[in-house]
């Protein structure tokens, strides 16, 4: 035989050895991939292989051999947990949120199972986590539940920084329509641990305010100032106005280049500040400048000052204190004082059946002049409001 | 000690402005008792009570809906408010009649009913087993070898 042709046959002998030998080391790993991938689940090809039926016998078997291979297998148990309704299911859930503490089923899960027992405390931790750490509506939904049902305080040892479910569960009471006034000692506890923004807190105390909660909205006006206010906030116009509480508050419901009167805070010289309003000859809407009085019954006198400039409106403007019924009181109709600073002053009678808070507010005194417009500009400064004796 | 120290102060802060307005404020009585918020104004000036805040003469007390007080008069009169009322101090009457003029903040009917009534209870409780049912998206927690 010639040399060549017994090296050909050798190469082919060869060749056909490590043939072989790739068969049966692919056939050996297409076993050990399938084992892994649709048996153990333990790779990213998991979805494609077939999988029972959920709840099924077939599903409940596959994890129960996973879990023999494997007994650390935590996404097994918390399947498993999920699948299994027999008795045993509590003990697997425990078992499972050991393994998985914040597998977000093993939490809605643990919820569930709490929620059935009515055991309230132990809903309260998954329900955190998953309103939380995963912004799980459901979840919020049902920790808005147990602050309707009055059990707000298990929730509040959650309020650590950077936990962001009060707010969430605040935006679910707010669509549920329920009381939002359930929602107060939390909040407040929250506010005063800085675990909640100064915007979440004021977007809830203007929820309060339109839901007709008042001594709720005042409470937590009066938790972001400290345990002492005046009735009259902010009467020297000092400070800059705060938005949704009990400071004064502009209307702008018209655009600036459509309003009939801008209403600006500005420091004047000697003055501090000033509230500041340049009418420009268009329908003024009204009221132009307000402030809810948390205030009970009984007669006050509002003193202020103000200098009105080349200001032409007919019956010119009123300060009045109103009621949720009728008007409490009014000044005497305000008009152009050459630019001259004058005081003014009025009284009114708080009664009974005003309510917990009347509104201090400017507008025309005629009211039907305000379709009119007016021009020139007036300046406030300087108000105090003070209780008489019956 | 602190919040006897805070009761002085706001009642000696508010009763500084109601002397000056009405030259007559006599301590009727104390705050016993306090759960949850409850406010008082007195004069012009409103502030947040706290067990042992003195009572006096035309102070207005209100409670927030989860707020309730004691109030106990040096007559022996004592005054339960629950959450959501209010009432206001005048010495002129007696007992049954203060009493009596408790009102509450809220309208009958208005905004008091409770959405989430107990019966509400398995509706919430069926959402979360439906929810539990209904897997959740889950981001892998425990690492799967590669």
């Amino acid at each position: 035989m010639p040399a060549s042709t017994s090296r050909i046959i050798a190469n082919t002998a060869g060749f056909g050895a490590c043939c072989a030998a790739a068969l049966v080391l692919a056939a050996a790993s297409l076993s050990a991939n399938r084992e892994r991938t649709c048996t153990l689940q333990e790779s990213l090809g998991a979805s494609m292989c077939v999988q029972p039926v959920a709840g099924s016998a077939e599903e409940l078997d596959s994890l129960r051999a996973r879990i023999s291979r494997n007994p650390g297998d935590s996404n097994a148990y918390a399947a498993l947990a999920l699948a299994d309704h027999s008795p045993q299911r509590d003990a697997l859930l425990a078992t499972a949120s050991q393994l998985a503490p914040r597998d977000p089923n093993v939490l809605l899960q643990r919820a569930a199972s709490a929620f059935q027992r009515h055991d309230w405390p132990a809903a309260v931790a998954p329900l955190v986590e998953l309103a939380g750490g995963r912004d799980v509506s459901l979840a919020a939904q049902s920790l808005a539940y147990l602050v309707g049902i009055g059990q707000g305080a298990l929730l509040e040892p959650y309020l650590v920084p950077g936990s962001e479910w009060l707010p969430r569960l605040l935006t679910q009471l707010r669509a549920s329509g329920a009381p939002l006034s359930t929602a107060l000692p939390i909040t407040i506890r929250a506010s005063q641990l800085g675990v909640i923004g100064e915007d979440a807190v004021r977007a809830y105390m203007r929820d309060l305010k339109a839901a007709g909660a008042w001594a709720d909205a005042y409470s937590l006006w009066l938790s972001l100032h400290g345990r002492s206010l005046p009735i009259l906030f902010n009467g020297s116009f000092d400070e800059q106005f705060e938005t949704e509480g009990f400071d004064w508050e502009v209307n702008a419901k018209v655009p600036a280049r459509r309003a009939g009167v801008l209403v600006v805070r500005r420091r004047a010289e000697d003055r501090g500040g000033v509230l500041d309003l340049k009418f420009t000859g268009r329908t003024i809407e009204v009221p132009i400048v307000k402030q809810y009085l948390f205030i009970g019954p009984g007669r006050y006198r509002l003193r202020g000052e103000y200098a009105a400039r080349q200001f032409r409106f007919e019956e010119g403007l009123s300060w009045a204190v109103h009621c949720t019924k009728g008007t409490a009181g009014m000044s005497q109709p305000l008009l152009d004082t050459l630019g001259e600073w004058h005081p003014f002053d009025f009284e009114f009678r708080v009664g009974p059946e005003c309510g917990l808070v009347a509104s201090l507010q400017l507008e025309p005194a005629n009211g039907a002049a305000a379709a009119l417009g007016a021009r020139g500009s007036v300046t406030f400064d300087n108000f105090t409001l003070e209780k008489l004796a019956r | 000690m602190r919040s006897n120290l805070f009761a002085f102060f706001t009642a000696a802060a508010l009763s500084s402005v109601a002397l000056a307005q009405t030259a007559t404020v006599t301590e009727l009585g104390q705050v016993s008792v306090v759960r949850g918020l409850v406010t008082m104004s007195l004069g012009s000036s409103v502030a947040t009570v706290q067990v042992d805040t003195p009572i006096f003469d035309g102070a207005r007390f209100v409670t927030s809906s989860s707020g309730g007080a004691t109030l106990k008069f040096s007559n022996g009169c004592t005054l339960e408010l629950k959450q959501n009322e209010w009432v206001m101090i005048d010495s002129t009457r007696d007992c049954p009649d203060l009493i009596a003029s408790i009102q509450s903040t809220v309208e009958r009917g208005a905004g008091a009913e409770m959405l989430f009534a107990k019966d509400a209870l398995p509706l919430v409780g069926a959402a979360l087993l439906a929810g539990a049912v209904v897997k959740l998206p889950n981001p892998e927690i425990t690492p799967r070898p590669r």
